[in-house]
């Protein structure tokens, strides 16, 4: 078992009122290499959260988590951060929800996206950069030069998310969590991003969850998914049984309000 | 003026490896009162530049002309987390812009902050908390909220929907719908999905490479256009939503 996540709860202290407030309830969750798994739900029902978690990303945010997330072997919840770090961005990455929160805005994106290259390998200046270009290339932006010497200011909300991507994919990890990684983008550019995680998951293993509000998204890339609301996971199991014959009401709910396709009638 | 919004030959340039490029590349169109207008292209292409433009944000490199009718055009940004003051709690952002007014008094903004909130189906216990708090699609919301709090008469709204799950999203789509009709909301709403433009607007432009390539009622644009570049569009979202 790669990643084994038993019983997940995160809660956060309030700060007036000295209680504890549940966030996320019992999300059981278990991925061999090459697994993609989805995860979809309500805005606010903890998808991110639970991401977080998993990539050893919560301890800055004051919160509190119990159960165990154990990853080839490590429970994440227990070990020392050394051990953590040296997972973080080699073995396990991640894409954010908001790219403009998550990139640094004083540091030429190239330099970024070049980032998990210097730390784990030894790659020299000159490699790491056409490293760095092909992974820009990957994502579908023209002129990939021209962004690896860019701001991220100076590029456009979906180019800025496709940045995000290629530096996460560029170290072929492990376990890739991407949270919500084509909600800038378009069709054609998102079919892209789908075949380039299909490419990376076959020919390096690497194992992919994926959040996204996008249900036939999730359905063309996933084999399982996790619906959540409320902090629960309501309903799991194989995309075409949830999505076809959706059990749990949320879930029917969901389908149901997928935008009609205007070209359908 | 029968447009709350008239765009005449706007131009953005901007560097690129040292090299000018347009941005955006003489555009024109207007947006007329009570009408919802739609603005599609692919990633890059221009759209949230030439927004921040007809909102004066965008100076440098500007030309061209841009003509509101009403004072305060409200924007929601494309980016939530960088358009809310982090270190304010959301009942303040959403309070702030109504207090400035000094319209009301205490008890009727904070009517209105929780009549807002329950419209864009937050719970009120949100107010207490800073934006980092929150999550992407509620945050999203919030600054659905700040830009309708204000009772603005035209709304530029980029990807306001983008980080919204289907149900939610419906919602929001729902209630802009009913403040276009009730209020006479005059839209302009940037999307990349082709479905939601389709759902809530009166007419819809495709912009390419900084210019509007195509250009006109709904279903001329969707099921009529002319320019090969929207045909292409088209054919991708079709096969790609009827599966
Ligand atoms: N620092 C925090 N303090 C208190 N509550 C928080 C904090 N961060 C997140 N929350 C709450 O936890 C819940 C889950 O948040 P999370 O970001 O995981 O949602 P999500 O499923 O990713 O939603 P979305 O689809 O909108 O991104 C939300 O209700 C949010 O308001
Ligand atoms: N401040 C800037 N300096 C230089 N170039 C910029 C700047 N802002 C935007 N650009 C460039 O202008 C072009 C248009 O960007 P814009 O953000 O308007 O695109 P968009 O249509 O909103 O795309 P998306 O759908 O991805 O949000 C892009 O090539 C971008 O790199
Ligand atoms: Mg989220
Ligand atoms: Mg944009």
């Amino acid at each position: 078992m790669m990643l084994y996540v038993e019983d997940l709860s995160i809660q956060v202290r309030d700060k007036n009122a000295k209680t504890d407030t549940t966030l996320v309830y019992d999300v059981d969750l278990t991925m061999e290499r090459g697994d993609i798994v989805g995860i979809v739900g309500e805005s606010g029902s903890g998808k991110t959260l639970t991401a977080l978690s998993i990539a050893g990303l919560l301890s800055r945010h004051n919160m509190e988590r119990k159960g165990k997330i154990i990853f080839e072997g490590i429970n994440l919840l227990e070990c020392d951060r050394r051990v953590l770090r040296k997972l973080q961005g080699n073995e396990i990455s991640m894409i954010f929800q908001e790219p403009l929160n998550s990139l640094n805005p004083l540091i030429k994106v190239g330099k970024q996206v070049e980032e998990s290259l210097k730390i784990h390998t030894t790659m020299d200046k000159l490699e790491r950069k056409e490293r760095a270009i092909k992974a820009l290339r990957d994502v579908d932006l023209d002129n990939p030069e021209a962004v690896y010497n860019s701001y991220p200011h100076e590029l456009s909300g979906g180019m800025r998310q496709r940045v995000m991507i290629a530096s996460a994919m560029i170290i072929s990890p492990k376990l890739l969590i991407a949270d919500e990684p084509t909600t800038a983008l378009d069709v054609t550019i998102q079919a892209e991003i789908v075949n380039l995680l299909k490419t990376i998951n076959k020919e390096s293993g690497t194992a992919v969850l994926f959040i996204s509000h996008d249900l036939s998204l999730v359905n063309t890339l996933c084999e399982r998914v996790l619906v959540m609301q409320n902090g629960y996971v309501v309903e799991s199991g194989i995309c075409d049984d949830i999505f076809h014959h959706p059990k749990m009401e949320y879930t029917q709910k969901l389908v149901a309000a997928i935008p009609k396709n205007p070209f359908v009638n | 003026m029968e447009e709350v919004l008239k765009v005449e030959g706007l131009c953005v340039e901007f560097k690129k490896d040292k090299k000018p490029f347009l941005a955006v590349n003489n555009v024109s169109f207007d947006v007329k009162e009570g009408e919802i207008m739609g603005l599609i292209g692919e990633s890059g292409c221009g759209k949230s530049t030439l927004s921040r433009a007809i909102l004066g944000i965008q100076k440098a490199g500007v030309s061209g002309s841009v003509n509101h009718k009403y004072k305060r055009p409200q924007m929601v940004f494309q980016d939530p987390a960088g358009s809310l003051n982090p270190s304010k709690k959301i009942g303040f952002i959403l309070e702030e812009p109504i207090r400035v007014k000094g319209h009301f008094d205490k008890e009727e903004r904070q009517r209105r902050v929780l009549d807002m909130m329950a419209k864009v189906d937050l719970d009120p216990a949100l107010l207490d908390r800073y934006p980092h708090e929150l999550s992407g699609g509620q945050r999203q919301r919030i600054c659905i909220a700040a830009a309708l709090m204000q009772e603005p008469r035209f709304l530029i709204a980029d990807e306001p929907v983008s980080a919204l799950d289907v149900t939610v999203q419906s919602q929001i789509l729902e209630l802009l719908k009913k403040l276009h009709q009730e209020l006479n909301l005059s839209i302009l709403f940037i999307t990349h999905d082709i479905r939601v433009a389709y759902s809530l607007c009166d007419r819809v432009m495709v912009m390419k490479k900084g210019q509007i390539v195509e250009m006109g009622p709904r279903d001329e644009v969707y099921f009529n256009c002319k320019d090969p570049y929207t045909k292409s569009l088209m054919d991708a979202a079709r096969t790609k939503y009827s599966s």
